[in-house]
């Protein structure tokens, strides 16, 4: 069963952040929130603390604190990267995992973080989404046969997106593998060199599904 | 809040060496039942501990109802409750589902029988019954005699082979969470090298033992 967009976006709502409150809370939890997940605070004005994702959603629209946007969402470490990303063609850069969930919320609902960098910072987003999307996408095209693929540095979300692809296929070729297997076994070995050159694919399936 | 164990809890809860709080655990119990092809071990201390701490919490948002002042820190609990239920019902849901898939197959099979709790086997006794009666009257009566059986092709099946079974051979990503050194990966002894923190896509079966151990975790 596949993850849907949403359950990655609700999971990635779990990586930390940096806010600055405005409020405090009462001194009856000392200031903290303690949640089943873990206890956050105290919350002080002014004072930048890190908090999860969600949490740190829910206070700023409330307006409750300011989000300061991730080290790497920074332009020039974006633009880096992009150009890493672009000039290594073999593999994939670090990148943190949650990386399209998390910039898309933060685009979306923490405009303010970014300030002026806001339209710069969407576009290399999306340029480097790009990038490594068309890197995938060759090295699916490249795909042959039953195999173990190493995947380091991929992100959940583009993982997800070529799960059924992916998968599917290497189900497939697994599957076509097993069934080749008789063949070599057969008794008649003789019958594949004389008969098996008129058509050799079609013979070679028709007597994988027979076996 | 990760120790909360019952005391003399023989059980090593080796998710919990890493430190992780429950919340975090749920996450990637839910993660790999869905993507996994069999139906996992149920995680019977976890789902307690997260009940108990869910009912906890909502005590403590009905205690800070009378405090209007504490309206922020009522309203953080209560999303929070919201998401560690969401997290919970997922990983119920994601069972039952599984569960209906391969009915036959859990209740037949002693060792998958194992993994489901208490109240999975009573739910999957009811459905088995319903899908039974229903095929029964709908379908089977129809047949001829020799092929009436509900966990037999014929009358002259040797083995119950109407079962379904999870497909072990699909592939799955996982990532690997200690060094593993070489991985056979095939039945020709070919290996793979896993090392910490790699992302692999593989098939399930050869992995098998290694998920279920907590080396490698799928996402």
């Amino acid at each position: 069963m596949q993850l849907s967009p949403e359950q990655l976006e609700f999971f990635a709502e779990d990586v930390s952040v940096k806010i600055i409150p405005n409020f405090s809370l009462s001194r009856a939890s000392q200031g903290s929130a303690h949640c089943i997940g873990g206890d956050y605070g105290p919350f002080q004005p002014n004072f930048p603390m890190e908090v999860p994702l969600w949490l740190a959603l829910y206070l700023h629209r409330h307006k409750k604190c300011r989000i300061e946007a991730p080290d790497w969402m920074s332009i020039d470490s974006l633009q880096g990267l992009y150009e890493q990303e672009r000039l290594i063609a073999a593999g994939f850069q670090p990148i943190p995992y949650h990386y399209i969930e998390v910039s898309r919320l933060l685009l979306m609902f923490a405009k303010d973080s970014f300030g002026n960098s806001f339209h710069r910072t969407r576009e290399l987003v999306e340029m480097i989404r790009k990038v490594r999307f068309n890197k995938i996408d060759s090295g699916l095209q490249i795909l042959q046969g039953p195999m173990t693929v190493k995947l380091n540095n991929l992100s959940a979300m583009e993982l997800n997106t070529i799960r059924p692809f992916f998968a599917g296929a290497l189900d497939q070729f697994w599957k076509l593998a097993q069934m080749e297997e008789p063949q070599e076994l057969s008794l008649q070995p003789s019958a594949t060199y004389t008969q098996g050159s008129a058509e050799p694919p079609v013979r070679q399936l028709r007597r994988g599904v027979a076996a | 809040m990760a120790s909360q164990d019952a005391p003399g809890s023989s059980q090593v809860d080796f998710a919990n060496l890493y430190g992780e709080s429950d919340v975090s655990i749920i996450k990637q119990a839910l993660i790999s039942e869905q993507v996994c092809p069999e139906i996992l071990q149920y995680q019977e201390d976890l789902v307690q501990r997260l009940e108990s701490q869910i009912s906890n919490q909502e005590a403590t948002i009905q205690e800070l109802n009378k405090h209007a002042e504490q309206d922020l820190l009522k309203m953080i609990y209560t999303v929070e409750v919201q998401r560690v239920k969401y997290s919970l019902r997922c990983y119920l849901r994601a069972r039952l589902k599984k569960l209906e898939q391969h009915v036959m197959h859990c209740l037949d099979d002693p060792e998958v029988k194992e993994r489901l709790s208490e109240k999975e086997v009573k739910y999957a006794e009811d459905y088995f019954l319903l899908l039974g009666q229903h095929i029964s009257t709908n379908v089977l009566s129809a047949m001829p005699q020799d092929f009436k059986g509900l966990l037999r092709q014929s009358s002259v099946s040797d083995a119950n082979d109407t079962l379904a079974r999870p497909n072990l051979d699909t592939h799955v990503f996982c990532k690997v969470l200690e060094d593993q050194g070489n991985v056979e990966v095939d039945d020709n002894g070919d290996t793979v090298d896993f090392s910490k923190d790699d992302l692999y896509i593989v098939r399930y079966r050869p992995i098998r033992d290694l998920v279920r151990d907590n080396w490698v975790q799928l996402i």
